[in-house]
């Protein structure tokens, strides 16, 4: 009896304490960060150059109400009914949002393309069914955000958010109306207090734009992502930041911008990028006829190469010329000498891996369930900019200038890789066994050192300071896919120059942009 | 994938040994601990060679003997701590922006029936294990740690204690997949030695 009764009591004391020890929830790098808190509010960001619009008033902001109206008086009621009593709920959505918009939307995108970035499950014929827009809630869902694909979304979404924050402010400098917790102290600020103008609201105009975005490229996310732009409506008129009609006006100017890019979008070349069997035929034949031995897919069954006409897309930064322009010279020969020593490199590697080598090829590997090579510089750019108190629109116009390099380094990088169709490492040797999954296209040149080198390079540029720490992160990423045993070392040191020369033509961009 | 796996160790406590008209009634509790004892790679399923958590258990075992037939059933909680990986970021049902992994707990139930003697034992198995939370692969889409893996295996054991050497003893079993969830469905077979170190000092005989 005393025993059990000792037994009991022990059993009890230790479940108790590791219980208690023991809160196993895991909190996001970015899960508690204080408001936004711009050094610079950009006022004249309005003069700042854009992508696609014209002129920052090509569409048309009605003049807002005067705030001592009694309509307006009644928005700053609204305000006020809010923040009386603010439910925690309420308030952790305020918080959330008020670390910054476009970080948070970046952030909600990278997820889209993780949730997405699966390939399709074959046919019981052995063939591929294609994602379709025009049936995208149909198996396979639209879209297989891959990494083209995604760097194509990160792009138009970070251009759009970037031309619309600059008409946003173009406005909001000619209306001069100040926030609801300057006009009245009686309204809570849960945001930095500044002296920028509030109509139209910023964090609406990102909501509107993004939201519309969506219609091109995550059309089964419409739904959700309509829940999250009226969430961040509702956290910023809490947050006292914005009136609600400065929200109106805010979201209308964002939505109109955004069917801009989208009817980009719709000519740019993607939709064709697929291809068809012709195409695949054609590539396996060319090969062949210039003595080379061609791709073939080690997916079982064989699936059709990725998205080979992708490289035809009509590119941001510089024009479908400069693509070709851009293309590096062939790689090594298949029956050459240099080939037989790279191929007997990348065996050495894959052979006794260290734990090191796995550890760069897993932290760089961004494959499928995940947010892709761009999203990962998305990711590494955005954390670093945390601490750089931009403003929004200077956070838009830093990611849009990285994600349109990265778009771009996309195109360069699939256009090479179609032109010369060149075999994975292990076709030609299938005892290389790789660390990671093998892409289902051709190896030269690496898309990770491609989009690595171009966001080095931009990065360097937009945070002087970490120049040296980006372009040793691109190093490692590149040799990463050498290690990992699914790249030849000329895939990976071509594709990081080829991606600095695009990363360039984003600091040409960046340095007459105005926003310097 | 290859490598040193985890070190687990056990205690093991018989509080109660009852007559239970002719047969014999036990009652068992178990504490139990693993740690991973290399920096092998976790998040490679299915490939990896563990999960990479550190462990903690407790079991109940009821164990009933009349004769030379026997019957036990079973049941474990494992609390399992959480997983840090190589990469800086992973999708579940979301993105989660860390490296940490929050592994869920396990439950696992066992029920076997059969013959034990003092050098064999011969039994059919029955075996479940729940993971208590966690999320589902989705068609097409790679394993991960924190999914929820569930399986019901069905089986046979043997173990023969040798007769000269009553150390030392052969085992061997086989088992079916009868159920799971995010599991592969797997027949698995498996032959071992088994030797008792008795660390219980010597008896002298007494003169």
């Amino acid at each position: 009896m005393k025993k059990i009764i000792t037994f009991i009591s022990f059993a009890i004391i230790t479940t108790a304490v590791i219980l208690i020890a023991c809160n196993k929830n895991v909190s996001g790098r970015t899960a508690d960060l204080p408001p936004l808190n711009p050094s610079n509010i950009d006022l004249n960001a309005g003069t700042w150059k854009t992508v696609l619009l014209k002129r920052p008033d090509t569409f048309a902001v009605a003049t807002p109400l005067a705030v001592t109206t009694p309509a307006y008086i009644g928005e700053l009621n609204e305000i006020k009914g809010y923040q009386r009593n603010l439910t925690s709920d309420q308030a952790d959505k305020i918080k959330y949002w008020a670390a910054g918009g476009v970080l948070r939307w970046n952030e909600i995108m990278r997820e889209l393309v993780a949730k997405y970035n699966l390939p399709p499950y074959q046919n019981p014929d052995g063939t591929y069914p294609i994602p379709s827009s025009a049936n995208p809630f149909a198996y396979p869902l639209f879209p297989f955000a891959n990494p083209p694909y995604a760097a194509r979304a990160y792009a138009y979404i970070s251009a759009a958010q970037y031309d619309a924050l600059v008409a946003c402010w173009y406005y909001k400098n000619k209306f001069n109306r100040p926030a609801p917790y300057v006009v009245d102290t009686a309204v809570h600020a849960s945001v930095t207090k500044t002296t920028l103008p509030s109509y139209p609201s910023e964090a609406a105009v990102l909501a509107g734009v993004t939201t519309e975005m969506m219609i091109l490229f995550f059309p089964d996310e419409i739904a959700n992502i309509q829940q999250k732009a009226i969430e961040q409506e509702q956290a910023t008129v809490m947050s006292g930041a914005a009136s609600r009609s400065d929200i109106i006006a805010g979201e209308a100017l964002g939505r109109q911008i955004a069917d801009a890019f989208i009817a980009r979008g719709r000519t740019d070349g993607a939709g064709a990028a697929v291809g068809n069997q012709t195409i695949w035929t054609a590539l396996e034949t060319n090969t062949i006829a210039r003595g080379e031995t061609p791709w073939y897919s080690l997916e079982i069954p064989k699936r059709p190469p990725m998205l080979p006409v992708f490289g035809k897309v009509t590119p941001f930064l510089f024009d479908t010329a400069t693509t070709s322009a851009l293309r590096p010279g062939p790689p090594p020969a298949t029956a050459g000498d240099q080939m037989k020593t790279e191929l007997n490199e990348v065996y050495s590697y894959i052979k006794n891996p260290t734990r090191d080598n796995n550890r760069i090829v897993l932290f760089w590997a961004d494959g499928v369930g995940t947010y892709t090579p761009p999203g990962h510089w998305d990711a590494i750019a955005a954390e670093d900019f945390i601490g750089k108190n931009f403003s929004e629109v200077r956070w838009a116009r830093n990611m849009a200038l990285l994600n349109m390099s990265l778009m771009d380094a996309a195109i360069v990088c699939w256009n090479t890789k179609y032109f010369y169709f060149n075999a994975r490492p292990t076709q030609l040797n299938p005892a290389i066994k790789t660390l990671t999954g093998i892409p289902n296209f051709p190896a030269y040149i690496s898309g990770h050192s491609t989009f690595s080198g171009a966001a080095a390079t931009i990065l360097g540029y937009i945070i002087p300071e970490r120049a040296n720490a980006y372009t040793a992160m691109a190093q490692e990423a590149s040799t990463s896919r050498l290690v990992g045993g699914i790249h030849y070392r000329s895939d990976c040191a071509v594709g990081l120059t080829v991606g600095a020369s695009v990363g360039n033509y984003a600091i040409q961009r960046a340095k007459a942009d105005g926003a310097n | 994938m290859k490598g040193l796996q985890d070190l687990s160790a056990w205690v093991k406590w018989m509080p109660v040994e009852k007559s239970l008209k002719k047969g014999t009634i036990s009652l068992y509790f178990l504490g139990g601990a693993s740690l991973p004892v290399s920096n092998y790679v976790a998040d490679f399923l299915p490939l990896s060679i563990g999960l990479h958590s550190k462990t903690l258990s407790g079991r109940v075992i009821v164990d009933y003997q009349l004769g030379n037939f026997f019957t036990t059933a079973s049941a474990t909680y494992t609390y399992r701590s959480n997983v840090t990986i190589d990469r800086t970021s992973y999708y579940t049902t979301t993105l989660v922006l860390s490296n940490e992994v929050q592994m869920p707990d396990v439950m696992s139930e066992n029920f076997r029936i059969g013959y034990r003697s003092s050098h064999l034992i011969a039994e059919a198995v029955l075996s479940n294990m729940t993971t208590l939370s966690g999320f589902d692969i989705r068609r097409n889409d790679m394993p991960f740690l924190s999914n929820q893996m569930n399986a019901t295996t069905a089986g046979v054991n043997f173990k023969y204690t040798l007769q000269k050497i009553s150390a030392l003893a052969i085992t061997g079993g086989a088992n079916y997949t009868i159920a799971g969830r995010n599991v592969g469905q797997s027949t698995n077979l498996n032959i071992g030695v088994f030797y008792v170190v008795d660390f219980s000092p010597k008896k002298k005989d007494k003169k």
